[in-house]
């Protein structure tokens, strides 16, 4: 079966996240005061060939803590991760 | 055949040419290698210089990680041989996990480049050994990603261990600590974020780096 996962990389909470700071305070320039953080991050999307879901889950989980995040400084989470008909 | 420092040159690297300069003015013979290969050669030590291995692509240092030379980098660490990574070098090594801690991006999200006040922490280490501990030398720095980050565990364990370096006197990045160079415990394999090869020749501004890269020959002469 072919799968789809996206992973999502997002700092620790207590890291500092200057990035995302300073989107915030543009956020809040532009009139939007409501909003009181932003975490910035990456997003991967893999398309791999695995026996069923666990399986693809396993593997997409082991590249992302091997290789797409950074332990010391990110977290990951596997979504979205679907039987894919797309290429 | 006298000593040998390996200089390593990633796609991206940018500062092999420099190092190799300032440890021939040292009186230091350097060569530089590729990381596509799987070996070093006859190295008695290795230098990662700094630039933007592999594009910075994912995080700096995450894809020279996987680089054939890298098993013979860490090959010569876990033998006790000098291993010095300067700026993107240092972060090829904590990505690398020959170092604890990484480098993210600096507080105020400006690349910085500028001469810094830099504290000697400890002389243990292959970089440090002809300075005093308390002694302030100033060296330039060059980075985007040069802010120290790690947990309080580790840096309790940095501090217990004897492993911090160098630390900024005016922290101009965010680094946990102030820290601008550490060493694993055993003190062989340091990695820094300042440029000490820039810093060889008063034409450029100053000659302190003499004193970092002088102490990593002295590691290799005494090794």
């Amino acid at each position: 079966m072919r799968y789809e996962a996206v992973v999502e990389v997002l700092l620790k909470d207590g890291v500092s996240d200057p990035e995302g700071m300073t989107i915030l305070d543009a956020v809040v320039s532009l009139g939007y005061g409501s909003v009181e953080r932003v975490a910035t991050g990456k997003l991967f999307r893999l398309l791999l060939n695995a026996d069923d879901e666990n399986a693809a889950a396993d593997v997409v989980t082991q590249i992302a803590e091997q290789l797409l995040s950074n332990p010391v400084l990110e977290d990951f989470r596997v979504r979205d991760l679907l039987a894919s008909a797309s290429s | 055949m006298p000593p040998t420092v390996g200089v390593v040159v990633f796609p991206g690297t940018n500062c092999e040419h420099d190092v190799v300069h300032a440890l021939g003015l040292l009186g230091m013979h350097a060569e530089i290698k590729w990381h596509g290969d799987s070996e070093l050669g006859a190295c008695d030590a290795v230098v990662l210089p700094g630039g933007f291995a592999h594009g910075d692509y994912l995080r700096p240092g995450a894809i020279a990680r996987f680089s054939n030379v890298m098993n013979a980098i860490i090959e010569m660490a876990e033998a006790g041989k000098p291993v010095l990574g300067i700026c993107n070098g240092f972060q090829v090594l904590t990505e690398a996990k020959l170092l604890p801690g990484a480098l993210q991006k600096n507080a105020g999200l400006r690349f910085i480049c500028d001469v810094e006040k830099l504290e000697v922490v400890s002389n243990r280490s292959a970089a440090s050994g002809l300075m005093q501990p308390g002694e302030i030398i100033s060296l330039p720095i060059n980075h985007f990603e040069g802010n120290y980050t790690c947990d309080q565990v580790t840096h309790d364990s940095l501090v217990e261990n004897d492993q911090i370096v160098f630390k900024y006197v005016d922290n101009p990045n965010g680094s946990v600590g102030s820290i601008a160079g550490i060493s694993n415990i055993r003190g062989n394999v340091v990695g820094m974020m300042p440029h000490p090869e820039r810093a060889v020749e008063e034409i450029v501004g100053g000659t302190d780096g003499r004193k970092v890269l002088g102490s990593f020959i002295r590691e290799i002469l005494n090794s």
